[in-house]
C-alpha cells in the first residue's frame, strides 16, 4: 500500500472506531457527572441495544417491512429509534434498581453493584436468547439504500464504501444532537447543574432524581444506537461484545477529562486514533493495539493527570 | 514590636497567583512566640489560602517566608510540618471512620520511632510507644472533655461538632508544635458552643508553654477574647493591623464588612 | 496475669467450632440444589433468630470475642486436622481439597490487595496481572533454570514487587478514578504483553512447571497414603497463617494507622508529617509481595499458567473480595474471599445459572451492607493498650 492509501486507511478506521467509543464515553461521562459512579456495566449495555436491535430487525421482517422501496428509511429510521428508546429505558430500569441504591454510599460498593450489573447483563443474554454463546449475524441494513450504486468510492486505492460513511454520519448527527440537548436544553441545564453541585442543583429547584433518570435514558439510548452501528459495521454481535466497552469508555471518558462531554468525545477519537496508528505502523501492531494504546494513556495521564478537557481539581481546604 | 521574644514565622512580599487570580498580595507578617494572633477579613479575602501557603499546600507565588529562619517556600507540606507548625481545617478534617485515639495519634506521626519493620519484628517497641503517646492523648482529651477518653476507641464520626473540633485541637497539638494555625475554629457551632470553643482555645495556650498561634476567624467575640493582635485583609492585602478596638474601628476593616458609608 | 481457665467456655467454643467444622464438611457434601436451599432458609433462620433475640445471642457471641486465643487455637487444629479427617466424610474429597487451596491462595491475594486497597485506598485493578508476575516468575525460573522452589517462591513476590515500582513511578502523579484507570492500562499491557511474547509461552503460556520440593521432599509424594494436594494444603495454609499475622501486625501499628489516614484525608496526613507518595510506594510494594508469592504458589501448584488466568475479569474477582469483605476489615475481607471463591463452586450444584447468580449478588449485597460484612473495627494495637480503665 502506499503511504497516501496508509494514512487514508488509518485516519478511517480511527474514525470509524472513533465515534463509537465516542458515543459510549459520553454516556459514561454524563453518568460520572450525575451520580459519581463508575458504570462498569455501561459496556453491556451497548451489547444489550445491539441485541435489542437484532431482535426488532427480527420482528420488523416477520411484519414484512424490511423490504426495500421508500418507506424503508423511514423503517430504518424507527429501527433506531425504538432501539435507542428502549435501550434507554431499560438503562433507566438498571439504575433504580442496581445504580441509585448504592451511589449515596461508599463508591466502591457502587463500583461493586455495576461490576455485579455487568455480569448479570452478559450472562442473562447468553443464557436467555436462543443460542446466546454464540455469535450472531447481524443484517447489512444500510445496503438497500445504496443499491444501483457502486456502493462504495475510492480514495488512493482504498475503498470506503457508502454504508460505513452512513454509519459515522449517523453517530456524529447524534453525537452534535446530544450536546446541543445537553448545552441548549432546560433539562440539559439541569443535567450540567446536577453534575456540579447537586445539592446546590437540589436549591435551585432542580428535579435530582428525574435528571439522573433522563441522564441515563440518554447514556443508555446513546450505547444501544453504538451497539446498532457496531453490529452493522462488523456484521457480527456477540453477547461478551460489550466487555471490553466499559474498560475503553472509562479510558476515553478519562483521557478527555471526566464529566466533560467535549472531553469524551475528545478522548473516544484520540484513543481510536491510537489504536489505529499503532495496528498501522508498528509490526505486529493489530496484536498489540490496546497494549500501545493504553500505553499512550498512561504517558497521557502522567503529564496531564486530569485528561484533556479535565479541571485540575483544586480541592477546598 | 514585640520585646525580647524570639520571632518564630515571617512572611515577605508573600503573594498567590491563582493563573490571574491574585488570592494574597504583598502580605508581611511576623509571627514571635507565646503570642495569639487574630486573622480576620471577609469571605474570600485569602486568610484560608493563607494557611494553605504557610502548610505548602499552595506554592507561594512570589516573596518568601520563613519559619525558625528556615525558608518554607517550594517545601512539601510533609516536610513543613515536621519542622513545627500544625493546622486545623474550616471543614474539620478528621478521619471519621477511626478512631478517636488514632485521629489524636496521627498528630504525633513526628514523634514516631517504631517504624515499619519494628511492627513487623519489634511489637515491644512498638506497644510501648503507643502506650506512651496514648498517655499524652488522654491527657490532652483531659484538658478539653473528659468525657471522650471513654470513647477512645469509639469511631470519630459517632461526635457532636465541637467534639470533634476538640479532637481536631488535640491533633494539633498533640505533636507539640511551635505554631498552631487554626481556621475559623468556631464555624457551624451554636453561641454556647461558642464560648466553650473560646475556653478551650484559651486551655490551649495555658496548658501548652510555648505556642504561637494564628487564629482565623468571623466571630469576632472569639477573636477579641482570644487574640492578643490583630490584622485584617481583604482581597489578599492587608488593610489594617494592632489591637482588636484599633482594627475593628479602622474604615478601612468597617467597609470591607460592612460596606462604604452612604 | 493468667485467667482461671475456664472449662464452661472452653467447652463451648470447641463445641461450637467443631460443629461448625462438620456441617461444612456436610456442606461439601450436597449435591442436590434443594438441600442447599435448605441450608440457606437455615442461615436466614438463624440470622433473623439473632436479630430478634439480641440480648441472647451477643451474651453467647461475648464468649468467643472475649476469648480469642481459644478461638484461634481451636480453628488452627481443626485445620490441621482437616485433610485428615475429610477423605473419610468428603466424597469428592480431592475436588475439595484443591478449591480450599485455591481458597487460600486468594486469601493470600486479598489481603494484599486489601493493604493497597482497604488499608490505603488505592485501587489496583492490575493486582491480578501482578499474580501472573509472580506466578510467571516462578514459573520461569524453575522451568527454564531449574531453580528450586525455595527461591522462586519469594523471588515471585519479589519481581512483583519490583513491577509494583515500574507502575509507581507515573502512578503517584494520578489521584482517584485517574490511578485505577492507569492500573488497568498497567494490567491489560502485561497480560497483553505475556500472551504475545515467545519466552513466556505465549497465549499457551508455560506448562508442566515443576511441583514444589523442599529438602527433597516433593510434593507429588502421597503423604501417608492421601492425595498428593495434602501438601499444597499444609503449604498455602503456613503462608495464609502469615499473611494474617503480617496484615494483622501492619494494621495494629503506625503503618496502618499512616496508610489509613492518607485514605481517609490525605491533606490532613500531610500536614501532620505523612510523605503521602511515598506511604502509597511502600503500601504498593508491600501488597505486591503478598500477591506476587501467591501467584508462585498457584504455578508451582496447578503446573501450567497461561496469561487468561490473570485477565482484568480476574482482577475484578479480587477486588470483589477485598470490597465485599469491607475495606481494611481482616477478617471481613477473609470472609468475603471465603465466601466469594467457595459459593461458586458450590453453586456448580445450579451450574448454568451460577455466573448470573454471583452478579445479582453484587448488585444486592451492597444494598444491605454498604460498607461491607464487618464495617467497623476499631484499631486496637494490643490488648494491653486497648483497655482504658488502666
Amino acid at each position: 500500500m502506499g503511504t497516501e492509501a496508509v494514512i487514508v486507511q488509518i485516519i478511517l478506521n480511527g474514525l470509524m472506531l472513533g465515534v463509537q467509543y465516542a458515543l459510549i464515553a459520553v454516556g459514561f461521562t454524563l453518568f460520572f457527572g450525575v451520580l459519581d459512579v463508575i458504570n462498569f456495566s455501561h459496556g453491556d449495555v451497548f451489547m444489550l441495544g445491539a441485541f435489542i436491535g437484532l431482535i426488532l430487525i427480527n420482528i420488523f421482517s416477520k411484519l414484512g417491512m424490511m423490504t426495500g422501496g421508500a418507506s424503508y428509511v423511514f423503517v430504518l429510521f424507527l429501527i433506531f429509534s425504538l432501539c435507542m428508546l428502549v435501550t434507554g429505558l431499560v438503562g433507566i430500569l438498571f439504575e433504580r434498581i442496581a445504580v441509585k441504591p448504592v451511589s449515596s454510599g461508599p463508591p466502591l460498593m457502587a463500583l461493586l453493584a455495576t461490576l455485579g450489573l455487568a455480569i448479570a447483563i452478559r450472562e442473562a443474554v447468553r443464557l436467555f436468547y436462543p443460542m446466546g454463546s454464540e455469535s450472531k449475524r447481524f443484517p447489512e441494513l444500510l445496503n438497500p439504500i445504496f443499491a444501483g450504486t457502486s456502493h462504495a468510492f475510492e480514495i488512493e486505492g482504498v475503498l470506503i464504501r457508502y454504508d460505513n460513511l452512513l454509519i459515522f454520519g449517523i453517530g456524529i448527527a447524534v453525537i452534535v444532537f446530544t450536546s446541543l440537548y445537553i448545552n441548549k436544553t432546560k433539562m440539559g441545564l439541569g443535567i450540567r447543574a446536577v453534575a456540579q453541585d447537586s445539592e446546590a442543583a437540589m436549591m435551585m429547584g432542580v428535579h435530582r432524581d428525574r435528571v439522573v433518570d433522563v441522564t441515563f435514558l440518554i447514556g443508555s439510548a446513546l450505547a444501544g444506537l453504538t451497539g446498532i452501528l457496531n453490529g452493522l459495521f462488523y456484521n457480527t454481535v456477540v453477547f461478551n461484545m460489550g466487555a471490553m466497552g466499559a474498560v475503553i469508555g472509562f479510558s476515553a471518558a478519562v483521557i478527555g477529562g471526566l464529566g466533560n462531554i467535549y472531553g469524551a468525545i475528545i478522548g473516544g477519537f484520540v484513543f481510536a486514533m491510537t489504536q489505529a496508528l499503532s495496528a498501522a505502523f508498528i509490526p505486529r501492531g493489530s496484536e498489540y493495539m490496546d497494549v500501545i494504546a493504553f500505553g499512550v494513556l498512561i504517558v497521557f495521564l502522567v503529564f496531564k493527570p486530569s485528561g484533556i478537557l479535565g479541571e485540575k481539581m483544586h480541592e477546598r481546604v | 514590636m514585640q520585646n525580647n521574644k524570639k520571632r518564630i514565622f515571617s512572611c515577605k512580599n508573600l503573594e498567590m497567583n491563582f493563573g490571574g487570580l491574585y488570592a494574597l498580595v504583598d502580605i508581611n507578617i511576623d509571627i514571635f512566640e507565646n503570642e495569639a494572633v487574630g486573622l480576620i477579613g471577609p469571605n474570600g479575602s485569602g486568610k484560608t489560602t493563607f494557611f494553605n501557603v504557610i502548610t505548602g499546600i499552595y506554592k507561594a507565588t512570589g516573596g518568601n517566608l520563613y519559619f525558625m529562619d528556615e525558608g518554607l517556600l517550594g517545601k512539601e507540606t510533609y516536610d513543613i510540618a515536621k519542622k513545627g507548625i500544625s493546622r486545623t481545617y474550616q471543614s474539620s478534617r478528621l478521619c471519621l471512620k477511626l478512631t478517636i485515639l488514632d485521629n489524636i495519634l496521627i498528630g504525633m506521626y513526628n514523634n514516631q520511632t517504631a517504624g515499619y519493620f519494628d511492627a513487623l519484628f519489634n511489637r515491644k517497641k512498638l506497644i510501648a510507644e503507643v502506650k506512651t503517646f496514648k498517655e499524652r492523648a488522654i491527657e490532652l482529651l483531659n484538658v478539653f472533655n473528659p468525657d471522650l477518653i471513654d470513647k477512645l476507641f469509639n469511631p470519630m464520626g459517632e461526635l457532636p461538632q465541637i467534639d470533634r473540633r476538640r479532637v481536631e485541637i488535640c491533633r494539633a497539638m498533640a505533636g507539640e508544635p511551635k505554631m498552631i494555625l487554626l481556621d475559623e475554629p468556631s464555624a457551624g457551632m451554636t453561641p454556647d458552643e461558642t464560648a466553650e470553643m473560646m475556653d478551650d482555645i484559651k486551655k490551649v495556650r495555658s496548658s501548652m508553654k510555648n505556642v504561637s498561634i494564628i487564629i482565623v476567624e468571623h466571630n469576632m467575640s472569639v477573636i477579641s477574647s482570644v487574640s492578643e493582635r490583630v490584622i485584617a485583609i481583604n482581597f489578599g492585602k492587608e488593610i489594617a493591623r494592632g489591637t482588636y478596638e484599633e482594627v475593628s474601628n479602622h474604615p478601612d476593616v468597617r467597609e470591607a464588612y460592612l460596606g462604604k458609608e452612604v | 496475669m493468667k485467667r482461671n481457665f475456664n472449662f464452661i467456655n472452653f467447652f463451648t467454643i470447641a463445641a461450637v467450632e467443631v460443629a461448625i467444622f462438620f456441617l461444612v464438611m456436610v456442606f461439601f457434601n450436597i449435591e442436590s440444589v434443594w438441600t442447599l436451599v435448605a441450608g440457606l432458609i437455615l442461615v436466614v433462620a438463624v440470622v433473623v433468630y439473632a436479630k430478634a433475640c439480641k440480648r441472647q445471642f451477643s451474651s453467647f457471641t461475648g464468649i468467643f470475642s472475649s476469648d480469642k486465643r481459644t478461638v484461634m487455637g481451636v480453628l488452627l487444629v481443626l485445620l490441621l486436622l482437616y485433610p485428615l479427617i475429610s477423605p473419610h466424610m468428603i466424597r469428592q474429597n480431592t475436588y475439595w481439597l484443591l478449591i480450599l487451596i485455591q481458597t487460600g491462595i486468594y486469601i493470600i491475594l486479598a489481603l494484599g490487595l486489601n493493604i493497597q486497597l482497604g488499608s490505603t485506598g488505592v485501587l489496583n485493578l492490575a493486582v491480578a496481572a501482578f499474580y501472573g508476575i509472580g506466578g510467571y516468575t516462578a514459573g520461569l525460573l524453575a522451568l527454564r533454570l531449574g531453580i528450586p522452589a525455595i527461591i522462586t517462591i519469594p523471588m515471585g513476590g519479589i519481581v512483583a514487587a519490583l513491577f509494583g515500582m515500574i507502575l509507581y513511578v507515573p502512578l503517584y502523579k494520578t489521584k482517584g478514578h485517574y490511578m485505577a484507570l492507569v492500573t488497568l492500562a498497567f494490567g491489560y499491557m502485561i497480560v497483553l504483553a505475556l500472551d504475545n511474547t515467545e519466552f513466556t509461552g505465549g497465549p499457551q503460556g508455560l506448562m508442566g512447571i515443576p511441583e514444589l520440593k523442599f529438602f527433597g521432599y516433593s510434593f507429588l509424594t502421597k503423604p501417608g497414603g492421601l492425595h498428593f494436594y495434602t501438601n499444597y494444603y499444609y503449604f498455602t495454609l503456613f503462608f495464609v497463617l502469615l499473611a494474617v499475622l503480617i496484615s494483622y501486625r501492619f494494621y495494629n501499628s503506625w503503618v496502618g494507622l499512616t496508610l489509613a489516614t492518607i485514605r481517609d484525608d490525605e491533606v490532613a496526613a500531610k500536614c501532620c508529617g505523612v510523605n503521602s507518595n511515598i506511604w502509597k510506594g511502600i503500601s504498593f510494594i508491600t501488597g505486591n509481595v503478598m500477591i506476587g508469592i501467591a501467584g508462585a504458589i498457584y504455578a508451582h501448584m496447578i503446573g501450567f499458567i497461561s496469561p487468561h488466568n490473570f485477565s482484568f475479569a480476574e482482577s475484578l474477582f479480587v477486588v470483589a473480595m477485598v470490597i465485599l469483605g469491607g475495606l481494611d476489615n481482616i477478617l471481613g475481607v477473609i470472609i468475603g474471599t471465603i465466601i466469594l471463591s467457595i459459593l461458586p463452586e458450590k453453586m456448580r450444584v445450579i451450574t448454568e445459572y451460577r455466573i448470573l447468580i454471583y452478579g445479582i449478588l453484587l448488585i444486592v449485597i451492597p444494598m444491605f451492607r454498604p460498607s461491607g460484612l464487618f464495617p467497623f473495627n476499631p484499631r486496637r494495637y494490643h490488648s494491653s493498650v486497648a483497655k482504658v480503665n488502666d
